[in-house]
């Protein structure tokens, strides 16, 4: 589904119809769940958050601009929940690689759990040292290297010129990886 | 080989050298200046892990269970949430308390409002109570018991009537004490009250006195200081007395 398509169901969704935010729901929870697994690390969180997200959209839906990109404005809802879940360690689900839930999810199973929890912690790690970065830093940092964002793309989302863009991804990912040595170095 | 490559190109060309789509000399050039710097090193590192899996790779491997379940779930409770709201025949109660609310703000807002109004003006009228307590002090005139009533007595009148208006006759050594009492600068004839007294032939005014007031020449009027010499050059008896009523009519 391109832009269009998916603004015409917000539409649609917006005035009540239920099919067009089934439609919604149906075509967007895949990259919504690939999005969220980046920054948790785990199927089931995923899922829990992008549910919680189409939770939100429903509820909010009144306050979309349709003259706005429908996807744009669901990503921002999305990242900012898998954000703050990232908030809150203290309701992280206990799951280490081979954990039966997550056979049951028929997930790919990892071909060697020590590097698959080895992935795991570094990519906390990541995201903790993320929070010495400045707002705009982390913004840019978050989008780009942790999500993959296009570049361009997200330069032109946030309202900012691609050289700015890549002088503030340049500064945060020296002082992500600054921090991360000094986590290292006190480990 | 590593000197030819410095941080900032080697930042420059991170995404190329994660990506892979250097040419090969490019390569080993940056990956031979991540062994010798640290710092690096460590930004490879993040890139080459937060590059795998691509967002594409990740979205073949979501797991079909879970965008099988999605639409049921998101659906159980959204419909549960529909189902606490209030319900529309009540809906009037929301608006009801919210004008409540806003009409008890801004009236508590007002009996604020001029809560401080009163208290200002009790500061100012206090405030009017010390100086005319410092008044009759001045004219050895005990305050009275009620400050308010005593306000409103005196209010807008001068002190020095107020001092004559209280007895009815007044000898002139009494005259004299009152005007010694208070600052020899302080005006007790307008300008105007001055001018008017000397031409008012009607008065009973003792010639030497309509004489030492026609000789005042001060902008303002006659002062403390110059009844006092009027005094002195009619010399009268300090016995003497005479009804304030007409001093007072003089001076009002």
């Amino acid at each position: 589904m391109d832009e269009r398509e998916l603004k015409a169901l917000a539409i649609a969704a917006q005035r009540g119809d239920e099919a067009g935010f089934r439609t919604l729901v149906e075509g967007l929870s895949r990259t919504l769940i690939a999005m969220a697994y980046r920054y948790v690390g785990d199927w089931e969180w995923a899922r829990d958050l992008t549910q919680d997200t189409w939770v939100r959209v429903h509820r909010n839906l009144a306050r979309w601009d349709p003259h706005r990109p429908f996807t744009a404005w669901l990503y921002a809802i999305h990242r900012n929940g898998c954000r703050d879940h990232l908030r809150r360690p203290w309701i992280r689900r206990e799951v280490t690689p081979g954990d039966p839930a997550v056979h049951e999810l028929q997930a790919p199973a990892p071909e060697n759990p020590e590097t698959e929890l080895e992935r795991r912690e570094f990519q906390e790690r990541i995201l903790a040292a993320s929070d010495a970065l400045s707002p705009a830093q982390k913004e840019v940092f978050l989008r780009v290297d942790v999500e993959q964002g296009d570049q361009q793309e997200v330069a032109r989302a946030m309202g900012i010129r691609f050289g700015t863009l890549r002088t503030t991804l340049h500064f945060a990912r020296k002082r992500v990886a600054a921090a991360l040595r000094e986590m290292e170095g006190n480990a | 080989m590593s000197k030819d490559v410095d941080c900032q190109v080697f930042g420059d060309q991170l995404d190329a050298l994660v990506k892979g789509t250097l040419p090969e000399e490019g390569m080993r050039q940056l990956r031979l200046h991540a062994e010798s710097c640290p710092e690096c090193a460590m930004q490879l590192r993040v890139q080459e892990h937060l590059a795998l899996p691509s967002l594409e790779e990740l979205e073949a491997r979501v797991p079909e269970a879970l965008l099988a379940s999605m639409w049921s779930r998101v659906e159980e409770r959204v419909k549960g949430e529909a189902r606490v709201e209030i319900r529309p025949r009540f809906g009037w109660i929301i608006p009801t308390l919210a004008a409540a609310t806003l009409i008890l703000f801004f009236s508590t807002g007002f009996l604020f409002h001029e809560l401080g109004r009163s208290r200002d003006r009790e500061a100012i009228m206090a405030q009017q109570v010390v100086e005319q307590q410092r008044w009759l002090s001045e004219l050895e005139l005990g305050p009275s018991a009620d400050p308010v009533a005593r306000t409103a007595a005196l209010a807008g009148r001068n002190p020095w009537l107020r001092a004559l208006s209280r007895q009815e006759i007044i000898s002139v050594q009494g005259l004299r004490t009152l005007l010694e009492r208070m600052p020899g600068d302080r005006i007790v004839m307008t300008r105007g009250q001055l001018d008017a007294t000397v031409r008012n032939r009607t008065l009973p005014l003792p010639p030497p006195l309509r004489e030492v007031l026609r000789g005042i020449e001060d902008r303002e009027g006659a002062r403390a200081r110059d009844l006092l010499r009027a005094l002195d050059e009619m010399e009268l008896s300090p016995e003497l007395t005479f009804p304030t009523t007409d001093l007072i009519r003089i001076l009002s």
